[in-house]
């Protein structure tokens, strides 16, 4: 994911990595045309943001909520399928169109004020999965060390497993943080070469685990043994898979990255992420518990932290592979969320901003509880970030039909459209709190975080274009 | 991919960054065949990765 993979970093246009958030060229302007890059550009980026260390957390994880063959082979294709064709026919086109930002797109709609409340959100839930990266890293630094050095934390710890765990989380954090500080284009450099090689390293590891249990047959291996229960279903795989990156593509985050593309095709290049990324490399990841499961008796409730588990497959070049990939996506995700709380707090320093941003992630990457429930989290992530996406959606191609101002706030002046603050909040803390995560839910039932941000995203455009007309009309009214 | 086509060390590094992939990927690939042992698939792979991070920069160009 990520997040890519959740965490949208890592990619190599440098001259953009700079900042989508702030910061970087054409920061409040439209792209012009000699700035516009070819296909080739965004695949690059796309298959190097897309396999992070993250990877090395949610094919376990599937393990671990007992989802079977059909659903990884075929529900992760169609999943990631719906991916790249929303990149591909909403996002693209939509950032060819406007070739803005993200952020100054949005200041166009809700207004400044609104924006840096955005922000807020966005640079804290950068640090929660910089966090998790950071979590995923310092499992590599236990095998360098005599067995039981370091203890590993489990899918059930929530808690630091004891001294030498935060002592790893607070080294590998603090040099991410320091890397940081310097400005991220040499670990933006890293990722990009890294990106081939590192696909390579997660096939390998799975090539070498059938090798150790002695089978070609991936379709038998994804297979639970009968009695498992299943926590997740074929249309939970599918829904996960396609909203794991809600932020980036319903979200619109990826305006900032495609409004340099020639051509709306260039969404496209989303596929290479999908499909080496969230695909192979997630099955390769599963395979790698699988093989602890059946030969090790590992339970596969708890499951087995990805530095033994990597280490023990492919050895050391496994183990850099574990903290490059955590590295080159955790760094600019701690330089964007500095750039975040500048933007919340202006007096404060780069230097100060992504200071502090590099405490929260640290202080969240010792606590595994992150990294352990990456699949709630990404889903929450997508949730509270998607609905934004809809108020785009709804300003580019509905304002005019349904009769509402495109780019409101721009027009009017406004610092704070309490239509767009409505239309997002409302849906998102609904379903919020359905889901287990939320401290109080008064539904009767549960509903995975990942399922929620395509419903959310819908309610927010429909609920800004109502309060958007009822708006009006009381400003038409008053007139 | 994209590459450089200034660079003196172009073609070596292309040469070496290939071999390097090779290397990652090859080994693996005998050991599911049984013709090479898992320690010395983890030391080629660790090798070639090392050749890789040198190769790589002096071949691949950032768009």
């Amino acid at each position: 994911m990520t997040a890519k993979d959740h965490g949208h970093a890592g990619h190599g246009m440098v001259d953009e990595v700079e900042s989508p958030a702030v910061g970087s060229e054409y920061e409040r302007e439209r792209v012009p045309e000699r700035a516009l890059k070819g296909p080739s550009a965004f695949w690059g980026m796309y298959a190097g943001e897309h396999t992070a260390g993250t990877e090395f957390m949610i094919g376990p994880l599937f393990v671990k909520w007992g989802a079977d063959a059909f659903s990884l082979i075929v529900g992760l294709l169609i999943g990631n399928l719906l991916a790249v064709l929303t990149w591909r026919y909403l996002t693209a086109p939509i950032a060819c169109s406007e070739r803005l930002t993200l952020y100054y797109k949005m200041e166009k709609i809700a207004g400044r004020g609104l924006v840096t409340v955005y922000n807020l959100a966005n640079g804290l839930l950068f640090c929660f999965l910089a966090g998790s990266m950071i979590t995923v890293s310092a499992t590599a630094v236990g095998p360098f060390f005599p067995e039981g050095t370091i203890a590993m934390p489990t899918f059930s710890s929530t808690m630091p497993t004891g001294p030498a765990w935060i002592i790893s989380c607070i080294a590998i954090g603090a040099a991410m943080t320091f890397v940081a500080l310097k400005g991220y284009d040499f670990v933006a450099l890293v990722g990009h070469y890294a990106a081939p090689w590192m696909f390579l390293i997660f096939l390998a590891c799975a090539i070498v685990t059938l090798g150790k249990l002695g089978t070609t047959d991936v379709w038998a291996l994804l297979t639970p043994p009968p009695g498992t229960k299943q926590s997740i279903s074929f249309v939970g795989i599918v829904l996960f898979a396609w909203f794991c990156n809600a932020a980036m593509h319903i979200g619109m985050a990826d305006l900032s990255v495609l409004r340099f593309a020639r051509k709306p095709s260039a969404g496209w290049a989303s596929a290479a992420g999908m499909f080496l990324g969230h695909y192979v490399a997630w099955i390769c990841a599963a395979l790698l518990l699988i093989y602890w499961v059946k030969e090790r008796g590992v339970n596969p409730q708890e499951g087995k932290d990805p530095g033994t588990m990597v280490n023990d497959a492919v050895g050391w070049a496994g183990l850099v592979c574990v903290i490059i990939a955590g590295w080159t996506t955790a760094n600019p995700t701690i330089y964007r969320a500095g750039l975040a709380f500048q933007g919340v707090l202006p007096a404060l320093s780069r230097t100060g901003a992504t200071l502090l941003a590099g405490a929260v992630c640290i202080a969240a990457g010792i606590f595994p509880a992150f990294a352990m429930r990456l699949l709630d989290f990404v889903g929450v992530y997508g949730t509270i970030l998607a609905p934004v996406g809809g108020l785009i959606v709804v300003d580019h191609f509905l304002a005019d039909r349904v009769g509402i101002e495109r780019d409101p706030a721009a027009k009017s002046g406004v610092s704070f459209n309490m239509a767009v603050l409505v239309a997002w909040l409302v849906p998102v803390l609904i379903g919020l709190s359905m889901t287990a995560v939320s401290p109080v839910n008064p539904w009767g039932f549960e509903v995975p975080p990942w399922y929620l941000p395509l419903p959310c995203t819908i309610a927010c455009g429909i609920l800004y274009i109502l309060l958007s007309k009822f708006a009006g009309g009381r400003a038409a009214a008053a007139a | 991919m994209t590459t450089t086509e200034k660079s003196p060390y172009h073609t070596p590094a292309k040469f070496v960054g290939l071999a390097a992939l090779a290397g990652t990927i090859l080994p693996p690939v005998a050991f599911l065949f049984g013709a090479m042992s898992l320690d010395l698939v983890k030391g080629i792979m660790f090798v070639s990765t090392i050749l890789w991070f040198v190769a790589a920069p002096l071949w691949m160009k950032v768009d």
